[in-house]
């Protein structure tokens, strides 16, 4: 699939004859990074699915207001991580019960996934992840398998580089000590 | 300066006492003891932890989740419908759009809310023709002991009362059509 520019596709999507051949193209361009993006987030494929739907319409709805102050990507990532976070919160309020809770029935509900691959190690590892506060959670995702910059988690989550990396120096010595205590 | 010598080594004899006590427990089974079996287990849990460690290294940033098959090649076409979905509801925000199942809920509800009130009017009215009924019933079945001479005697005085007042009537016309007041009347008395 040819890769298109941001410009190309603000471009297109600008003009009322090409919008839709457009936005499909940045869909396809961006909707499996986002995906991934939030499943390692909410775990779950079918809250996913909904979130990553969601995502799409508001860059549908906004995408003629973007300023172009940031990348395209950048922004995207930006709505995505918030309505994880937003979906997550809102699932706490649904149920009652405090965000550490709802991370934990993620954790277990990763035992019995058939949409989940990972041999034991990786369910530990995943497992250790989850215990993460949400914030920490994210910026590890993003260094580790994401395999983004700080400069670029930075822009996305709106925290200086120092902070992430604190962050994520201690996302990993949290993840050490759980893997090694497991 | 000299006792302070001494001190030092006193100290040091102290410590070399203790050195020399260490080395004579130089595995330590003298003072502490372990459960049984623990350095093999230890040395086994030391390789698996280690082995977990660096397998996370080697294969942690691979991705163990998946999706349902073709699910990133519908996606598009799932964005468009829900698209296309949110365009129509935002023009029938003001509209009343109703589902053939709800429209039949709805019309079922209105026919028997009119039934309802139809009804209690319709009760409220054979209601009070049953008491008027009843009421006259029991006046008809009342009339049947009563003699025909108090009824003659009730119509006459109803009769009598009706035309004194209308008499009276007539008298008062007669005064006002003659421009007779009362008080002159009285003094003619």
């Amino acid at each position: 699939m040819k890769e298109f520019t941001d410009i190309e596709l603000l471009n297109q999507f600008r003009k009322e004859e090409t919008k839709h051949y457009a936005f499909n193209m940045l869909v396809r361009q961006y909707q499996q990074k986002v995906y991934w993006h939030i499943r390692r987030i909410l775990i779950d494929h079918d809250d996913t699915n909904d979130v990553v739907q969601n995502v799409f319409i508001k860059v549908w709805k906004s995408l003629e207001n973007f300023r172009e102050d940031s990348k395209l990507f950048t922004w995207i990532y930006r709505i995505a991580t918030n309505e994880a976070i937003t979906f997550l919160n809102q699932k706490k309020k649904r149920f009652f019960v405090p965000m550490v809770d709802v991370e934990q029935r993620l954790s277990a509900s990763l035992n019995g996934d058939v949409l989940f691959t990972g041999d034991k190690i990786q369910l530990i590892l995943q497992k250790a992840i989850l215990k993460l506060p949400t914030q920490q959670r994210i910026v590890f995702n993003m260094k580790y398998f994401e395999g983004m910059k700080y400069e670029e988690i930075s822009e996305v989550l709106g925290v200086t580089v120092g902070a992430l990396k604190a962050s994520y120096h201690h996302a990993v010595k949290k993840i050490e000590k759980f893997v090694s205590e497991y | 300066m000299q006792a302070g010598n001494l001190k030092m080594k006193e100290n040091k004899k102290y410590s070399t006492f203790n050195l020399s006590d260490q080395t004579q427990n130089s595995t330590g089974q003298g003072i502490f003891s372990v459960p049984a079996g623990y350095f093999e287990e230890l040395e086994t849990e030391i390789t698996s932890k280690v082995t977990l460690l660096s397998s996370l290294e080697h294969s942690g940033q691979e991705n163990h989740f998946a999706v349902p098959a073709n699910y990133f090649e519908n996606f598009p076409i799932t964005v468009s419908e829900k698209l296309a979905n949110e365009g129509q509801k935002s023009k029938k925000l003001f509209h009343v759009s109703l589902q053939p199942q709800q429209a039949l809920t709805f019309a079922s509800f209105l026919l028997l809310l009119w039934f309802s009130i139809n009804t209690r009017t319709t009760r409220t009215i054979s209601l009070t023709d049953t008491a008027y009924s009843i009421e006259l019933s029991n006046e008809t079945e009342y009339l049947q002991y009563i003699d025909e001479y108090t009824i003659v005697d009730l119509l006459a005085n109803q009769t009598e009362s009706q035309n004194s007042s209308s008499s009276s009537d007539s008298y008062i016309q007669y005064l006002l059509d003659n421009d007779i007041e009362i008080s002159q009347i009285e003094n003619n008395l």
